[in-house]
C-alpha cells in the first residue's frame, strides 16, 4: 500500500465542502458502495419488518378503511388504530435511526481501502468486517442500544397501544444520538485502525481509549458537525421520501400509502441517506485525522520512510 | 494502467490567454446557505413591496394594487438572481455572502443572457430537487440543470495563505543541523514532506509530533548516525532548516564566490556589473552610494561593512553544492558541548 497515494486529495475541509466531495466519491465507487449498503440493508430490513412490519400487515390493517380526510376532529383520540401506518412510519424511522451507523460497516471497511488505490473484493470486505466483529457486537449492537430497541420493539403487542415502548425507543434513539454526536468515528477506529476491545501491551491503544483521544478534543466540534448532518440528512430523506412518493403517485396514479410503500419504498429511501452518510463520515473522519492530528502529515512522513529503508508498508 | 484522478472539488480551468487557473468548486450542499439567503431577501422584498403598495395604491385602486403587487412579485421572483448576477458580477447577495462566483467554463465573467437563463432554468430544479441533486452528482463540475443550458460554474472564491518559508522558532533545531551529514542530499519529495510536517506541527502536542516524526527520524537517525535519543521533532526541524534556510545561505555564497570569479570583473565598463557608475548621478546621489549592479547595496541604501567579516575574500575557488563546512554550532543551551548524550528532549516533568 503506498501511504502518500491516495484516491481522494488530503486536505482539510468543512462540513459542507466534505458532503460535496461526498457525491464525487459515491460516483466514482457507486457500485461497490450499491452492494455493501444491500450487504447490511438486507438482513437488517428483514429483522426490521419482522419486528415492525405486523402494523402494516393487510390481514392487521384494512387499508379500504384508512382514509385520513375521512376523519372529524373528534375522531382522532378513538382512532389512534388507524394511525397505525403513521406509527409504522414513526417507530421504523426510529429503529432505523438507532441502526444506521451499524449498516455502514461494510461501507467504511470498503473505503478505508478503496482510498489507499486498493480494491478490495466484497468478500474481503466482508472478512474484515467479521475479523473485527467482537468490537462491533460490543460497541455498536450493546453501548449503542442497538439490542436493547430490537428487544424492545420485539415486546410490542399487536392488540395495545405500546405507548410506554415507543417512548423507551424514542429515548434510546436520544441516547443513541448523543453518542453517535460525541463519538461518531467508532467504525472507524475498530476497522480501519483497528484497535483492540482491550489493550494487551503497555503501549496499545484499547478501542475506548483511541476513541476519547480521537473524538475528546474536538468533542465541540464534533457535536456542531452532527447537527448540521442531521439537519442536511432530514432534509435528504423528506426529498427522497416525497419524491419516492409523488413519482409512484404519478406513475399509477396512486397518491396513498400503500403496504408496498410502507415495506420497500419508505425504508429504501433510508437506505439510501444511509449510504451516502456512510460516505460523508468516512471522509469527516478523515477531515478531523487531517485537523487534529495532522494525519496527511504522517502519511508523508510514512511515505518517506518506507522510501528511505526500501519498504512498502 | 492510467492513474486514476485523485478526487476533489476543484476544476484546472485555462482561460482563453492559456493561463491557468484552479478552482474550488461550489457544490451542492455549498450552495444551499447561499440560495436559502437569496430566498429570504426575495421573500423579504416581496413582503416590504406588498405593504408599501398595500399602503399606498391601493387607496387608488385595489385592482391596480393587486396587478402591481403580482407583476413586481413575478419580477422579483424570476430576475432578482439573474439581475445581481450580472451587476454584480457573478454574485448574489447569498453567493457574495459566503464568497461564490458564478464564471463560464473558461473561468470568464458570465454574461447577463448567461445570469438570467440559469437564474430562469432554477424553477426546473426547484421542481424536481432530488433530480436536480442527482444531475448535480453525475456532473464533475457540479453543474445544476441551470449551469448546464447557459455553460455555467460556481466556484468558491478562496483566499489562500502565502506563508512561505515556515519560521523556525526552535534555536536547537538550527544547532542540530550543524551535526547532520553536509553531504546528505534531501530527495524532492523529503523536503516536500519536512516543508509540509514544519508548517503543520505548530498544531500538533508534543507527544503528537513526536508520534508523528517517528516514522522519518527513526530512519534518518541511523542514517546519520545520530544518538537515538535525539528528538525526533527537532532532527526533522533542524534538516528542514538545513534544506530550506541554511543552503541558501550556501547558495548565496557561492554565487558571491562565483560572482568574485567572474573573468571581466577587472574590465572597466561604464555602468556594468560591479563597476561603480562613472557619469554624475542624477538626483544628486553622494559618492558613498554605488549606484547599479547586481550584488552591491541598492540604490539609495548606504554601504554597510560588516565588522566581523574583515576582507573581502576575492578569488576563492567556487565550491560545489554541499561541501561548505557546516557553521560552527553556537554553545549548546546545555551542560554538554558533545553530541554524546545530548538529549533534545525537553526534560522529563518530576
Amino acid at each position: 500500500m503506498e501511504l502518500d497515494n491516495t484516491r481522494i486529495t488530503i486536505r482539510e475541509r468543512g462540513l459542507l465542502d466534505t458532503m460535496d466531495l461526498s457525491l464525487h466519491v459515491l460516483r466514482e465507487f457507486v457500485q461497490p458502495v450499491f452492494w455493501l449498503t444491500l450487504v447490511a440493508a438486507i438482513p437488517l430490513g428483514i429483522l426490521n419488518h419482522w419486528l415492525l412490519g405486523w402494523m402494516v400487515d393487510p390481514l392487521v390493517f384494512d387499508y379500504t378503511e384508512y382514509r385520513l380526510y375521512e376523519w372529524s376532529a373528534a375522531d382522532w383520540p378513538k382512532r389512534i388504530y388507524y394511525m397505525v401506518p403513521w406509527r409504522y412510519m414513526f417507530d421504523m424511522a426510529l429503529l432505523m435511526f438507532i441502526e444506521a451507523q451499524l449498516a455502514s460497516i461494510f461501507v467504511t471497511a470498503y473505503l478505508g481501502e478503496a482510498v489507499f488505490m486498493q480494491q478490495p473484493t466484497l468478500r474481503q470486505v466482508v472478512q474484515t468486517v467479521f475479523k473485527h466483529s467482537p468490537g462491533l457486537i460490543l460497541c455498536q449492537l450493546l453501548i449503542r442500544g442497538i439490542l436493547p430497541a430490537w428487544i424492545l420493539v420485539a415486546m410490542m403487542d399487536r392488540y395495545g397501544d405500546n405507548v410506554g415502548i415507543e417512548v423507551f425507543l424514542w429515548l434510546l434513539a436520544a441516547y443513541s444520538a448523543l453518542f453517535r454526536a460525541l463519538r461518531p468515528y467508532i467504525n472507524e477506529i475498530i476497522l480501519l485502525e483497528k484497535n483492540p476491545i482491550r489493550a494487551r501491551r503497555a503501549n496499545e491503544l484499547s478501542i475506548n481509549k483511541r476513541s476519547h483521544h480521537l473524538h475528546g478534543s474536538s468533542a465541540g466540534d464534533l457535536f456542531g458537525r452532527w447537527m448540521g448532518s442531521a439537519l442536511m440528512a432530514s432534509s435528504l430523506l423528506v426529498l427522497i421520501v416525497a419524491a419516492l412518493y409523488m413519482g409512484v403517485g404519478v406513475l399509477i396514479g396512486l397518491y396513498e400509502i400503500t403496504w408496498y410503500f410502507a415495506v420497500f419504498i419508505y425504508p429504501a429511501a433510508f437506505w439510501v441517506v444511509i449510504a451516502f452518510y456512510s460516505v460523508v463520515r468516512y471522509l469527516d473522519y478523515l477531515d478531523l485525522r487531517i485537523r487534529y492530528e495532522g494525519w496527511e502529515v504522517e502519511l508523508l512522513m510514512r511515505a518517506e520512510a518506507a522510501k528511505m529503508v526500501g519498504k512498502a508498508w | 494502467m492510467a492513474k486514476p484522478d485523485k478526487l476533489d472539488s476543484t476544476i484546472h480551468v485555462v482561460t482563453p490567454e492559456n493561463i491557468g487557473f484552479e478552482y474550488r468548486l461550489a457544490g451542492p450542499f455549498r450552495r444551499l446557505p447561499a440560495f436559502l439567503i437569496d430566498f429570504a431577501i426575495i421573500a423579504a422584498i416581496n413582503t416590504a413591496v406588498m405593504f408599501v403598495i398595500g399602503l399606498t395604491v391601493t387607496w387608488v385602486s385595489g385592482g391596480l394594487a393587486t396587478f402591481t403587487i403580482l407583476v413586481i412579485w413575478f419580477g422579483v421572483f424570476w430576475f432578482f438572481g439573474g439581475m445581481c448576477e450580472t451587476m454584480l458580477n457573478g454574485q448574489t447577495p447569498g453567493k457574495w455572502l459566503l464568497g461564490m462566483r458564478t464564471l463560464t467554463y473558461e473561468g470568464q465573467p458570465i454574461s447577463a443572457l448567461q445570469a438570467i437563463f440559469r437564474n430562469l432554468m432554477r424553477a426546473a430544479d426547484l421542481l424536481m430537487p432530488l433530480l436536480g441533486l442527482v444531475v448535480m452528482m453525475f456532473n464533475r463540475r457540479f453543474q445544476r440543470l441551470g449551469d448546464l443550458v447557459s455553460g455555467t460554474i460556481v466556484v468558491v472564491e478562496e483566499r489562500h495563505w502565502l506563508t512561505g518559508v515556515a519560521k523556525l522558532d526552535d534555536p536547537r533545531a538550527i544547532q542540530l543541523a550543524a551535526f547532520l551529514p553536509p553531504n546528505y542530499v534531501v530527495s524532492r519529495s523529503l523536503a516536500k514532506a519536512l516543508a509540509t510536517y514544519v508548517e503543520r506541527r505548530k498544531f500538533f502536542s508534543p507527544p503528537r509530533r513526536k508520534e508523528v516524526a517517528k516514522h522519518l527520524a527513526e530512519p534518518l537517525l541511523a542514517k546519520f548516525g545520530l544518538p537515538p535519543d535525539t528528538s525526533y521533532d527537532l532532527l526533522l526541524c533542524s534538516l528542514f532548516y538545513r534544506t530550506f534556510i541554511a543552503d541558501r545561505g550556501d547558495d548565496e555564497m557561492q554565487l558571491e564566490a562565483a560572482r568574485k570569479q567572474n573573468p571581466f570583473a577587472g574590465v572597466q565598463v561604464p555602468g556594468a556589473y560591479g563597476q561603480p557608475y562613472p557619469y554624475p548621478q542624477p538626483y544628486g546621489v553622494p559618492p558613498g552610494y554605488p549606484y547599479g549592479g547586481y550584488g552591491q547595496p541598492g540604490y539609495g541604501q548606504p554601504i554597510y561593512v560588516q565588522p566581523g567579516y574583515g576582507q573581502p575574500t576575492y578569488g576563492q575557488p567556487y565550491q560545489p553544492y554541499g561541501q561548505f563546512p557546516p557553521p560552527v554550532p553556537a554553545p549548546m543551551p546545555l551542560a554538554q558541548e558533545t553530541m554524546a548524550g545530548i538529549t533534545f528532549d525537553p526534560p522529563p516533568a518530576k
